[in-house]
């Protein structure tokens, strides 16, 4: 009985999640994904090391992803699905980047997360498409292009990564923060412990529904050869240009 | 101690029958429209550094700038509140901001006269955040409309409509549409998706 209503509620728990037809994102399977071999492969090594490490330190993380077409959407459209889809960047900080690359449409967009926003408004965003990478894709050097770009982003990102940390420095004696692991700790060895000692109602404590609310919250951070996204928002912040 | 101890058991089955999920879903809706109000609130705020750039260099277009300015002003005065928000207000709020949309894409077209302007470091600025804004808000509303569909399944698709009939009584919320301008812009040009 109790199997057949889980898969009832089951059931319709999926169907709240089935989507209208989209633009089909790829497999994030790496921090540059290059369809249309734009980059060099020398380029392309420099970038995702590059972008592994200013992921790990905790910076941003940036993605670069290069299609050969845009399957008829606009790109501010195809970009925002692909970063619902990703959800590149930290969950706390947002600090995810797209950028996305059409060659058919000959467009590019850099789609900023949430958190990012400041270190790269949407001004800075289309200054860094207009002037800088899109010369050099009109020149037809598109890896050159890239990897400009790429690293403009980290810049801007890494000025206001550094500046954030030298804040912190200071007031972090006194910030309390969330609560500290061996509270949680503490808690859990008494709630044992009164189990334990607590005779005949203790088997309840332990049966029952005690055990279920921890682990469900996962500690993924995508660290080390992994790359995925982390659970960081975008809300349309960044800019589009064609070369 | 029984009944407690049932009750306890009984939770994690509660958890997917909508007695979290309703309300959360009708928050999700407010702050989505909360967002959607951001949005078109911080276009209003970029309308009088773009109307004072162009006025630096198209003195001719005074009849466009005015009508930018009145239509601002009548989307500024437009207010919502999410949390209490009528269908009525939404199709006023968004009559008010569609004026403007239109008021600010006739500007744009006038520019294209003249090439100085164009070059203007400042209105290039200003026309990187325009877009910005644009996009943002068209994003804010999809999450919107969006928020509306799935807290519309949680009102009546079962289990969760169970839920509500015996406890919350939410209503469904009415879908938010295109102005009918919008329709007509969104049908001359079927390449743009919503």
């Amino acid at each position: 009985m109790r199997i057949f209503a889980l898969s009832f509620f089951l059931f319709f728990f999926s169907l709240s999640f089935t989507a209208r037809a989209d633009f089909q994102v790829p497999p994030l399977t790496g921090p540059v994904i290059d369809q249309v071999g734009y980059l060099t492969r020398s380029d392309r090594q420099e970038l995702m090391q590059l972008l592994y490490d200013f992921n790990r330190r905790g910076v941003a993380q940036v993605q670069v992803l290069i299609v050969p077409d845009l399957q008829g959407y606009p790109i501010e459209q195809a970009s925002i699905q692909i970063t619902d889809k990703w959800q590149l960047g930290d969950k706390k900080k947002d600090n995810g980047v797209l950028f996305l690359i059409a060659a058919k449409e000959r467009a590019m967009r850099i789609e900023v997360g949430q958190g990012l926003e400041g270190a790269i408004p949407d001004i800075t965003a289309k200054r860094i498409i207009s002037d800088q990478v899109i010369p050099l894709f009109r020149a037809k050097r598109y890896s050159a292009g890239i990897v400009v770009g790429v690293h403009e982003i980290l810049r801007l990102a890494d000025k206001e990564f550094a500046s954030e940390n030298n804040l912190q420095e200071g007031s972090s004696d006194s910030s309390g923060g969330d609560i500290p692991i061996w509270v949680i700790i503490i808690v859990l060895i008494i709630i044992s412990i009164l189990g334990r000692f607590g005779g005949g109602r203790g088997r309840y404590y332990r049966g029952g529904g005690w055990g279920g609310g921890f682990g469900g919250g996962g500690w993924s951070s995508g660290g080390g050869g992994g790359w995925s996204g982390g659970g960081g928002g975008f809300s349309g912040g960044g800019a589009s240009g064609n070369w | 101690m029984k009944t407690f101890i049932l009750a306890l058991l009984a939770l994690p089955f509660l958890a997917g029958c909508g007695i979290q999920s309703l309300p959360q879903g009708k928050n999700m809706t407010e702050a989505a429209l909360a967002e959607v109000n951001n949005q078109y609130k911080r276009r209003a705020d970029l309308v009088p550094n773009l109307v004072n750039v162009v006025k630096g260099y198209a003195k001719h277009e005074q009849e466009t700038l005015t009508q930018v300015t009145e239509a601002r002003a009548k989307a500024t005065s437009t207010q919502i509140d999410p949390s209490k928000v009528t269908p009525e207000q939404l199709a006023k709020f968004q009559q008010a901001q569609s004026g403007l949309s239109q008021a600010l894409g006739r500007l744009m077209v006038v520019v294209e006269k003249y090439p100085d302007l164009k070059a203007d470091q400042n209105f290039r600025d200003l026309q990187a955040q325009l877009e910005g804004t644009e996009n943002r808000i068209t994003i804010a509303r999809q999450r919107y409309i969006e928020s509306i569909r799935e807290f519309n399944n949680l009102v009546t698709v079962p289990p969760t409509s169970w839920t509500n009939s015996m406890i919350y009584h939410f209503e469904k919320m009415p879908q938010w549409d295109m102005t009918p301008e919008e329709k007509a812009q969104a049908e001359k040009a079927p390449e743009v998706k919503f």
